[in-house]
């Protein structure tokens, strides 16, 4: 990066940091600290909601899977619409009309405090993680950009967000997130029409979606019920809608967006905001994604995007390899990037036949291209275990089996079925270990391919879309902790001052946890989906509380509790021990389900009580 | 409707004039998905 970057980049994140803390600062009480003292406008609310969830990963992930798997992932997001009118009707008037801190507080009210103790529990376990991640993100930009590792990259970005969390809570979170969604709008804004115009002359932009659409990128939409396959219509509505409404609804770092609300009207307009606008702004940056797709088949690019990872593979034993490795890719990338410009020539002279003899060319190669792309992920495997001091020796063996094997199938027979079954089993194994690349595809395209200021820009829409989110995780953590748990269970009765003091220390540790959480983050799949994953697991168990507390009148803490602790083992079960049985969006529908049926069951066993309904409390 | 309803109409419509009801805005979000989803899918078609 030039120095102009660097300031562009300085200058944007001081700016904001500093701006949060000025707006913020002064809070004197435990509601001004937790809830901005209810003054919040609904842009304000809608923009912090949007920036809550649109964090680092959206932006570096998104369009990585844009470019690996298209543009099928928008699908995950059509539930939020109808979770954000679900929510504006039921949650948002009750939580109001309760004046709660946290949605948690909410199930006391309607509950037991072993209840609302259990969802608190939950949701500190699964947003204490997620916040690892959300520091890790741009952890991974700054390493790759600074002569830094990853880990002190997640040190410095996590003590810079815990800072400003800490010195002005809620108020510094939503000011601080009105500005960072404005830069990241703009950068992605100009992300998209920079790589539009690098495109190839000829190339027009209608012409390259045709060519991501006949690369199998541009299938938006599928409707076919597999309640195996992760994105379609159907789980985007219907599981889609459960995870929403969980996020939304129950995730205390979204909900503490719209507790600051001015009123009511306030609150749910900031929710619909974001219902509006969210599937548009994810849609747009998958385009981008494929767009880079689009961009790669005419600029060559690197065959693995962890620079990282390709340095040690060109350190090890695999180096010639590799290197021979790069020669076939670059061969092959530039037959196929003239087969692109034929099929682009003959979609303009009307030529059937061409287009379909090029377009079944560039597909082929494109195989070819991740056939390699493949293959030299396996050779930094394997040079990353030498590295770590790990043996390769099985995964040798069993390549030069496969070798040999497919020698002695030529020359028609001599192959050990029992000895091509383990081998083929032995790779199979290594490739669940490679990591995607996927996350830094959109980094590597800054970094290489645009011009002076806009990566500095671009870097600082990462790092304040990162900050954003993580801002609203520690802020929401801190939060639980002491008003659910500190004040609620451990330490009664002391005076106010007492307990937003706890809530900064709370604040820190929990930023401290998130650092520590962050350094593990890189063993895991790609980022998003980790996040995602993550979520599903614990999401279905807290939104089904919350079913039964708003629609189930006749169900009373002790059942609601053992229910949701037998619903959390089998979604637990489903998700260690039976891994291929469930796409992991359909785990909350489950998890929600199951509260609410092992409730009625739970209820009948209970001594009758006089039911206390929300109208009662 | 619930008196503490129309306050809440009241209110948005101080707000956004051309929504006279908290429904119409819903029933505005949730036609906005279905218009997505329908364009969406002409989109898949015309280029894969």
């Amino acid at each position: 990066m030039s120095w102009i970057d660097w300031m562009v980049l300085g200058v944007t994140t001081l700016f904001i940091v500093a701006y949060g803390i000025w707006k913020s600062w002064g809070a004197s009480n435990l509601s001004d600290y937790v809830l901005a003292n209810k003054s919040m406008k609904w842009w304000t609310i809608g923009l912090s909601i949007m920036a809550t969830q649109a964090s680092a990963i959206t932006f570096l992930s998104t369009p990585g899977q844009g470019y690996d798997d298209g543009m099928g992932f928008v699908q995950f997001y059509f539930g939020l619409p109808i979770a954000a009118v679900v929510l504006s009707i039921v949650a948002i008037p009750l939580y109001h009309r309760l004046k709660v801190f946290t949605a948690y507080e909410f199930l006391e009210k309607r509950f037991d405090l072993k209840t609302r103790g259990v969802a608190a529990i939950l949701f500190l376990i699964q947003r204490g993680l997620a916040a690892g991640f959300t520091i890790y993100a741009p952890a991974l930009i700054l390493s790759t950009v600074l002569p830094w590792d990853t880990t002190w990259a997640c040190v410095v970005i996590g003590v810079v967000v815990t800072t400003y969390t800490v010195l002005g809570g809620t108020q510094a979170v939503s000011q601080t997130q009105k500005l960072q969604m404005g830069v990241i709008l703009a950068g992605m804004v100009i992300a998209g029409v920079m790589l539009v115009l690098k495109l190839p002359d000829n190339i027009s932009f209608s012409n390259a979606l045709g060519i991501a659409g006949k690369m199998g990128k541009m299938e938006v939409i599928d409707f076919k019920f597999d309640i195996e396959s992760r994105y379609n219509v159907w789980s985007g509505i219907l599981a889609g809608t459960f995870l929403m409404l969980s996020y939304f609804g129950t995730d205390q770092s979204q909900v503490q967006r719209y507790l600051g609300g001015k009123s009511i009207t306030e609150s749910r307009m900031g929710l619909l905001f974001n219902g509006l606008v969210k599937v548009p702004m994810q849609f747009l940056i998958l385009l981008v994604g494929v767009l880079l797709f689009v961009f790669y088949q005419f600029e060559r690019p690197p065959i693995n995007f962890n620079k990282t990872s390709t340095e040690v593979v060109q350190k090890s034993q695999y180096a010639d390899t590799y290197t021979q490795l790069e020669r076939n890719y670059s061969a092959i990338h530039a037959r196929q990037r003239a087969a692109l410009q034929a099929w682009d020539e003959a979609l303009d002279n009307n030529d059937q036949a061409a287009v379909e003899q090029k377009q079944a060319e560039a597909q082929s190669l494109d195989e070819n291209l991740n056939d390699v792309r493949e293959k030299a992920k396996i050779l930094i495997a394997k040079a990353e275990m030498l590295e770590a001091g790990e043996s390769v020796a099985k995964y040798e063996e069993a390549e030069a089996y496969l070798l040999e094997s497919q020698l002695l199938n030529n020359a028609n027979g001599g192959v050990d079925s029992v000895r091509l079954k383990k081998a083929r089993a032995t790779m199979e194994e290594l490739k669940d270990k490679l990591k995607r690349d996927s996350d830094r595809i959109f980094l590597t395209f800054i970094l290489d391919h645009l011009p002076v200021g806009v990566v500095g820009l671009l870097i600082a829409m990462i790092l304040a879309a990162s900050m954003s989110s993580t801002s609203s995780e520690l802020n929401a953590l801190g939060t639980t902790s002491v008003v659910d748990i500190y004040k609620r269970m451990l330490v009664k009765d002391k005076d106010d001052g007492h307990y937003l003091n706890a809530s900064k220390g709370l604040t820190i540790m929990w930023g401290v946890y998130a650092i520590g959480f962050s350094l593990f983050a890189d063993q895991l799949e790609n980022l998003i989906q980790a996040v995602n994953i993550l979520g599903s697991l614990v999401y279905g168990t807290i939104l089904g509380i919350f079913m039964v507390a708003f629609f189930m009148k006749k169900i009373q803490g002790t059942a609601v509790f053992y229910a949701a602790i037998l619903a959390e083992c089998i979604i637990l079960y489903m998700y260690f021990f039976q891994p291929k049985a469930l796409a992991f969006l359909w785990y909350t529908p489950l998890g929600c389900f199951a509260v609410m049926i092992f409730s009625v069951i739970f209820q009948k066993f209970q001594p009758k009580t006089e039911a206390r309904e929300i109208n009662d409390i | 409707m619930s008196k503490p309803e129309e306050n809440q109409d009241e209110e948005l419509r101080k707000v956004l004039p051309f929504f006279k009801t908290w429904r119409s805005l819903y029933i505005f979000v949730i036609a906005e998905l279905v218009v997505l989803i329908v364009l969406f899918y002409l989109f898949s078609n015309h280029y894969a």
